[in-house]
């Protein structure tokens, strides 16, 4: 990258991204602009990260993230800009769908390893703090109980949003919630 | 296992997930606060809550920003893998036994003349993987600016002062994105010049061919050879857009009938291309509901009325994927 003219600090280009909505973000990064892909990452990578790590990603944490943003340049021009699904949301779907990839995978290898005589290893490696109670909890709800209650419950997704990011109707999502959080509640009743 | 002994503990979910109506909610925010055992479930619910969003940590910083690098850097890889795909596709459809080389030389002349006739053709949105041919960039004296060559695109970052571009595509310079803290402006074959003063898009004035400029909030202005936009004096005297309040209409009323645009505030030369908004909204709303007929003779019509249509290629291969 060559630079002609004086070169520019972080500050002002923070700044102006403050203004500029996730839309408009996901319109730029459909268009094949990075810059509009970096700052949809600054602003919710992190969060994201929260998401898989509550799906039972683990140590691929930062891998599903990885997917995550190379599936966005895919699906951009998709993207139904300022219509009903909101960015959250389907940023939210597409980890949910990438976690979901890597579970089949790993779940492949795990088969593949038991008839070989190994031990099979949860795909969530284990956590080492006072978190491993819920996330072992969550890791023993169905897969459809577990993505309706992390989103919902864990990144404060409205059902409406949920239901967008994983396709489903609003109604499936309550009474996903609804049944994940109870069988949450006794699991870790039991736990303590 | 605790067993409620309230009737009414699961309203506090419905209550929390917003399946109450007015006046149930009311009710169901009484009963709790005067009830012991709901009022227990309520804060139950809270921990839970609370337990689920804490059962992951994220990336630390430093985990975040190395990410951040190898992702932008595969990103670019990705795009410049799909745009040499397309590029192969494209020659390999040129190769066809009954187009052969005659059809080539036609498409070749008939780019060039359209090349030639300045102000009507269409931009190269997709990125090449061509190395980037730079077009001429005059910054004013203390322009705040950078450059860099972006999956095929030469890409200007302007945060003040004055840029003067002189686009030759048929000198097969890449094509221009001009990027300004509030707005981007697309090239289509043209020289033109981007002013930014205090962190705003002043003006854009177009000498010959054609520019799009494209503004975070929304709205589009399409600039022809010899036109010029200004921005409105102050910003809380911004001018609401037509275009962009016509546009929003036809998405959610497609072929709506919609009520004449109000007259803009101050003079300010809007040039536009609503109709081609409002056909290209058509197609995606078609495409949406998953009406494949309508959606196919929807970006057909948007084709035939659009021969220099902002949306072409997307419309060309929306149309190409519904077939």
């Amino acid at each position: 990258m060559s630079r002609l003219g004086r070169v520019i600090g972080r500050a002002p280009v923070a700044a102006l991204r403050a203004e500029v909505t996730d839309d408009t973000l996901i319109e730029r990064v459909a268009a094949g602009d990075l810059e509009g892909l970096g700052a949809l990452y600054d602003r919710h990578a992190a969060d994201l990260a929260r998401v898989a790590g509550r799906l039972g990603a683990g140590a691929e944490v930062e891998d599903v993230v990885h997917t995550v943003f190379l599936r966005v340049v895919e699906l951009a021009p998709r993207f139904e800009l300022g219509r009903g699904c909101s960015a959250r949301a389907w940023l939210a779907g597409i980890t949910v769908r990438v976690v979901r990839e890597r579970r089949r995978s790993v779940a492949r290898w795990l088969r593949i390893l038991g008839t070989l005589g190994r031990e099979p290893q949860s795909y969530a490696s284990p956590a080492s703090s006072a978190r491993a109670d819920v996330l072992s909890a969550l890791a023993t709800l169905t897969t459809a109980q577990r993505e309706a209650v992390v989103l919902v419950d864990g990144s404060g997704l409205t059902a409406e949003e949920a239901g967008e990011a994983l396709g489903v109707p609003v109604g499936t999502i309550w009474s996903r919630v609804h049944h994940g959080r109870a069988a949450l509640r006794a699991r870790l009743g039991d736990s303590r | 296992m605790k067993v409620n002994a309230c009737g009414q503990t699961w309203e506090i979910a419905a209550l929390e997930e917003g399946r109450l109506g007015d006046s149930t909610r009311d009710r169901v925010k009484a009963h709790i606060a005067s009830c012991a055992t709901c009022r227990e479930a309520a804060e139950g619910l809270l921990l839970l809550r609370g337990e689920v969003a804490d059962a992951a940590e994220s990336l630390d910083d430093l985990a975040l920003r190395r990410l951040r690098t190898k992702v932008l850097r595969d990103a670019d890889a990705q795009l410049r893998g799909a745009a040499e795909k397309s590029g192969k596709a494209r020659r390999s459809r040129s190769k066809l036994p009954l187009l052969g080389l005659a059809a080539s030389a036609a498409a070749a002349l008939v780019g060039i003349v359209a090349l030639l006739s300045a102000g009507t053709q269409v931009p190269a949105r997709k990125p090449s993987d061509a190395p980037v041919r730079r077009a001429q960039a005059e910054p004013s004296a203390g322009a705040v600016w950078t450059r860099s060559a972006t999956a095929g695109f030469d890409r200007m970052v302007l945060l003040d002062g004055t840029l003067h571009v002189r686009v030759d595509r048929a000198r097969g310079d890449a094509p221009v994105r001009v990027v300004t803290p509030d707005a981007v402006v697309d090239d289509v074959g043209t020289v033109f010049t981007v002013e930014v003063v205090g962190g705003r898009t002043r003006g854009v004035r177009v000498e010959e061919g054609r520019v799009l400029i494209a503004f975070d909030d929304g709205r589009r202005v399409d600039l022809a050879s010899g036109q010029q936009w200004n921005a409105p004096p102050a910003a809380d005297d911004v001018v609401a857009n037509p275009v962009a309040e016509r546009i929003s209409a036809d998405t959610r009323g497609l072929r709506r009938a919609l009520p004449p645009a109000p007259a803009p505030r101050h003079e300010v030369a809007l040039p536009t291309s609503a109709d081609e908004d409002a056909d290209y909204l058509v197609v995606v709303a078609a495409e949406r509901a998953g009406r494949s007929d309508e959606t196919r003779r929807a970006a057909q019509q948007y084709l035939a009325r659009h021969p220099d249509g902002f949306r072409r290629p997307e419309v060309e291969a929306l149309l190409a994927e519904e077939r």
